[in-house]
């Protein structure tokens, strides 16, 4: 499992080390906005289990989803990267991808340590990307269902089994 | 009358001649002694007296089987003839249940609920919850605790993904008001700095955010915690020295808080004063109006009813006649609101209880929701406009947590009832954002925290003017022509104030991803929760119990009470007498037998021989939980460099960890924290190279020497038993031989035998007491204990088994010095684990842990 998985390299995540934290604050990242929701907008994180994000995009297009967009930010977007690919190579060419790069301005809370100071902001730029992967099988053609009555030899035959099997 | 007559005496029949006057001193003798006798049997007839009630009735009065059949009595002897019967042990003919057509009639159903009231209070969301819900009681009150349907994991999702609706207005609310500088001084004794921000820090004090503090007893930090208590201060008047604040307390120290309070800033209840004649006027001021008050003067006792004005005028006119120096009582036969004021009435307190309505939603939906079911009031005046607008645009975002967090705002809306969809309904979000979230964030109206909720005046008049349902249901039939087209008196409701506060949720994304536990408390006045909770479900929120602040709070890696406060004294000791009792209904070969597992307290965690075990000197003063920021950053810095902890060490402190577990394994609360010692280092590498998930070490079963002895007393007993009863049998035959009739067996009398038998039982079967002997917690076992847990749980955000529990710092100093130092520098160190050990199992199984930093700020 660990082989298969991409090594992942990227920018570590800026953390509130003391550097840029002097004693007066604590810096409270807040949640930031999501420019879209919905079922096929899936946002990544460097919590989430690789093989799950995986698995949840590859049934979003096998339940019949046309396009999902993948929104990632900061140092997840080595990882949106990394899925989209997988996801590409694993769906042998029936996938394909565009790419848009946004900034996202953030807004950091600083609390005060004493009581005397009032709470202010600190504002924060972060790069994002957003990768809208998209299905351009042309085989993919809408066919209308086929008619409700099939031949009676069939008929007879799924009787006699009991159970009728799907049409493949 | 001067002559003698002859009269008729039927009692004595015959004639009888009568005095024709009477001496007066004999008159006066014998009135003495019958007014001497009455007395006597007024004051001691109900001790005295051997009789039972019916047999006290003169003879005319007596009816045949009037023991048996108490509608025989008179009735005002009734009530007293039943309790004597109850008491004797023979029943009278119980009544038979009145009809449930009878009992649901409107007027009997609401007597009904105002007697079971009596003893708990009840929510105003009461029934609803009574339907639908396990109702325990808790602090005074009868409390959902959890649905009756299987709904823990529906709620877990709901506070992560959807919306959780709980009912938390148990909590009491305590408005304070006085000047800024006498509350900080109080406050200045009952809280320390070291634990985060004063209550009158700059950014509370404006009423933009809701703070929290951590109460202690007067000047004892950092020992007897009471409780944490969330705080919201009025905004600032422009001009007025004089500031409110609401405390919302917890309802199981409330009172301890509420006397702490007193004692600090010297207060005095009002239900009793003795004031001097002259200053009535000013006196009745801060009274509130409306209320029944019974004015009682030296010199008598006003009559209730009169009117207030009434009692000015008498009091008027009897200071112009009688000497100005003199005091009268002011006597309050009943206080809606308890108000306690100082000597020189610069501080006052109030005691709202059952005023309010506070209803939590968790979860990212909870913004539709909110801005589904909440509509401004069309009729606003124009300086609320700006409040509306905001409110609605921050509604419109994805999260609460994108807002300031602990933010209030104030908002007047429309009747929540005329907001229901016709079906459960889920709120959809919204589409667009009119603005962004840094635009929220940094632009907010001054207005936003005004309501008018804070005014007595209004509450009351809010709580006289609320359309009842039924009227309500009433006027639509009358109005509505088409069903479910709004109508025109509907515009006319009153417009309802709420105060809207956020809750940030998680704020350490290295910890738990961010927002977690976000959402809104909404304040609504009395009166309006049932409207308000029932259009809050409408739109889709999931109802909650008491399960569920727990669940989130552990979710969320923290604890709804430390073991320190009041509270959390309280509910360890409810939950190991519950254990402890649980355990004993088990038959013995279903008990877990802890002395072969090597586990001295089973059932609650003895923190305090903790502590005394890990004291480098042999004192035993009680134990705190470290909130000190400073403190904490220090250690957790030196856990983190794998570095020596900062000196001095607080010995009698107990540090907040966040434990998980790293694979198998479960664990229960009051689970042990372990050292590893170096063999478990090295088998670590072993296992993990061979992919062995075996638990890194068995405690060896220890030998129970008391298994022998029980056996010998359990049968020793059943001997005994056996033998007494062969002798009554014995006696009862010796007995049917001489006698004619059938003669039945003695009755046992051995239940004191039985009862010590148990006791005797009970001991044998737990350890030993380790309070008894030294070091019997943190040797008790193959491993040295430093630690307990308090609270665990599958957590589904991390998808692991995740833990809350408290180690001493003696125990952590000892981990760091024991961990193996890796040789090689590139590698990346390591976080420091620990062993968990189930009370119920032998198995030790590794967990990381880190040090919660934010135990006084979290926000459960």
């Amino acid at each position: 499992m660990e082989s298969n998985a991409p090594k992942e390299h990227g920018a570590k995540p800026r953390s509130n080390n003391r550097r840029n934290n002097n004693n007066r604050h604590r810096v409270v990242r807040k949640q930031p906005p999501r420019p879209a929701s919905g079922r096929q907008h899936i946002y990544i994180t460097r919590k989430t289990d690789f093989k799950a994000q995986l698995r949840r995009c590859q049934e979003l297009f096998s339940s019949g989803a046309k396009e999902i967009f993948l929104h990632c930010m900061g140092f997840s977007v080595t990882r949106g990267v990394n899925l989209a690919l997988r996801l590409i190579e694993n769906s042998e060419g029936t996938l394909s991808y565009a790419i848009n790069t946004s900034t996202i301005s953030l807004l950091d809370e600083l609390h005060p340590l004493c009581d005397e100071e009032d709470l202010t902001f600190r504002h924060r730029k972060n790069s994002a990307l957003h990768i809208k992967i998209f299905n351009r099988s042309l085989f993919e053609i809408a066919v209308p269902p086929l008619p409700a009555a099939p031949t009676p030899q069939l008929q007879a035959q799924s009787q006699f089994r009991g159970k009728a099997k799907p049409r493949q | 009358m001067a002559s003698q007559k002859l009269e008729y005496d039927a009692t004595l029949g015959g004639k009888v001649t009568l005095p024709t006057h009477v001496t007066t001193y004999h008159y006066a003798a014998g009135a003495l002694q019958e007014i001497r006798s009455l007395i006597e049997e007024a004051t001691h007839s109900s001790q005295r007296t051997s009789k039972l009630i019916f047999q006290t009735l003169p003879k005319h009065m007596r009816r045949r089987a009037m023991s048996h059949h108490p509608k025989r009595l008179p009735r005002k002897y009734r009530q007293a003839h039943k309790s004597q019967m109850g008491k004797s042990g023979n029943h009278p003919v119980n009544t038979k249940r009145p009809s449930r057509k009878y009992r649901r009639r409107p007027k009997n159903l609401l007597n009904e609920y105002v007697r079971r009231q009596r003893k708990h209070i009840w929510l105003e969301t009461h029934i609803w919850h009574a339907k639908r819900f396990h109702m325990v009681d808790r602090w005074g009150h009868r409390l959902p605790l959890a649905s009756c349907d299987k709904t823990y994991r529906a709620c877990y999702r709901a506070s992560a993904q959807h919306c959780l609706l709980q009912d938390i207005s148990f909590y009491w609310c305590l408005e304070l008001r006085g000047s800024l500088e006498m509350l900080r001084q109080g406050f200045a004794r009952l809280t320390s700095p070291d634990c985060g921000l004063g209550i009158t820090a700059k950014t509370f004090v404006t009423g933009r955010r809701e703070g929290s503090v951590e109460l202690f007893e007067d000047s004892q930090y950092p020992h007897r915690a009471l409780q944490k208590a969330r705080f919201l201060w009025r905004p600032e008047n422009d001009g007025q020295t004089e500031r409110a604040l609401w405390l919302w307390l917890h309802p199981s120290a409330a009172q301890t808080t509420l006397e702490e309070l007193l004692k600090v800033f010297q207060l005095k209840s009002c239900k009793q004063q003795t004031l001097p004649l002259e200053e009535h006027m000013q006196v009745d001021e801060p009274l509130e109006a409306g209320e029944p008050k019974k004015l009682n003067t030296e010199q008598e006792s006003l009559d209730k009813k009169t009117s207030k004005e009434g009692q000015d005028q008498k009091l008027a006119k009897k200071q112009n006649t009688e000497k100005p120096l003199r005091f009268w009582t002011l006597t309050k036969a009943f206080e809606r609101y308890p108000a306690y004021v100082n000597s020189d009435n610069t501080v006052n307190l109030l005691v709202l209880r059952k005023e309010f309505n506070r209803f939590r939603l968790t979860g990212p939906r909870a913004q539709s929701i909110l801005a589904a079911s909440l509509r401004p009031h069309q009729a606003n005046p124009p300086e609320l406009q700006h409040q509306s607008e905001y409110v609605q645009a921050a509604l419109q975002l994805n999260s609460p947590s994108e807002l300031l967090s602990n933010m209030v705002m104030g908002v007047q809306v429309a009747d929540p009832r005329l907001q229901r969809p016709k079906k459960r309904t889920k709120a959809e979000p919204a589409e667009t954002q009119a603005r962004s979230p840094e635009d929220l964030l940094v632009n907010q109206p001054k207005t936003l925290p005004d309501s008018p909720l804070w005014l007595l005046q209004e509450r009351q008049r809010l709580s006289k003017n609320i359309l009842s349902t039924e009227r309500y249901d009433k006027l639509r039939q009358q109005h509505a022509i088409v069903p479910g087209a709004s109508c025109a008196f509907e515009a006319k409701m009153q417009a309802v104030p709420l105060l809207l506060i956020q809750r940030p949720g998680s704020q350490d994304a290295s910890y738990k991803r961010l927002g977690y536990g976000c959402g809104w408390d909404v304040i609504a006045p009395a009166g309006y929760g049932m409207l308000l909770w029932l259009t809050l479900t409408m739109w889709g929120a999931r109802p909650g119990g008491l399960r569920e602040l727990d669940s989130v709070a552990r979710e969320a890696g923290s604890e709804m009470h430390l073991p320190d406060t009041v509270a959390g004294v309280q509910e360890a000791n409810a939950v190991a007498d519950e254990r402890r009792a649980r355990y004993f209904r088990l038959p013995p070969n279903k008990r877990t037998n802890y002395r072969k597992l090597a586990v001295v307290s089973p059932f609650s965690a003895p923190w305090k021989q903790l502590v005394r075990d890990w004291h480098d000197a042999s004192s035993t003063g009680p134990f705190y939980v470290l909130r000190h920021r400073q403190q904490l950053e220090a250690i957790a810095d030196s856990l983190r460099r794998c570095s020596p902890l900062p000196k001095p060490l607080p010995q009698a402190a107990l540090i907040q960890i966040q434990l998980r577990l790293l694979a198998r394994g479960h664990v229960k609360t009051n689970a042990l924290i372990c050292l590893p010692s170096t063999t478990d280092y090295r088998n670590r590498w072993r296992q993990i190279k061979r992919n062995d998930q075996a638990p890194i070490h068995v405690e060896p079963p220890q030998p129970d020497l008391n298994e022998s002895v029980r056996k010998e007393l359990r049968r020793g007993h059943k001997l005994m038993l056996k033998r007494l009863r062969g002798r009554r049998l014995r006696e009862k035959r010796r007995l049917q031989e001489t006698a004619t009739k059938r003669v039945h067996i003695r009755p046992a009398n051995t239940a004191g035998l039985v009862r010590s038998h148990l006791l005797e039982m009970c001991r044998l079967w737990l350890p030993n007491d380790s309070s008894e002997t030294r070091d019997s917690v943190r040797r008790q076992c193959s491993r040295e204990v430093f630690g307990y847990v308090s609270s665990a749980g599958f957590s589904f955000t991390e998808a692991t088994v995740c833990a809350v529990g408290y180690v001493t710092p003696g125990g952590l100093q000892k981990l760091l010095q024991d961990v193996p130092q890796s040789t090689n520098r590139n590698q990346t160190r390591q976080p420091l684990m620990c062993l968990l050990r189930d009370p119920d199992s032998r198995d030790y199984r590794w967990a990381s842990f880190q040090v919660n930093l934010d135990v006084s700020t979290q926000c459960a």
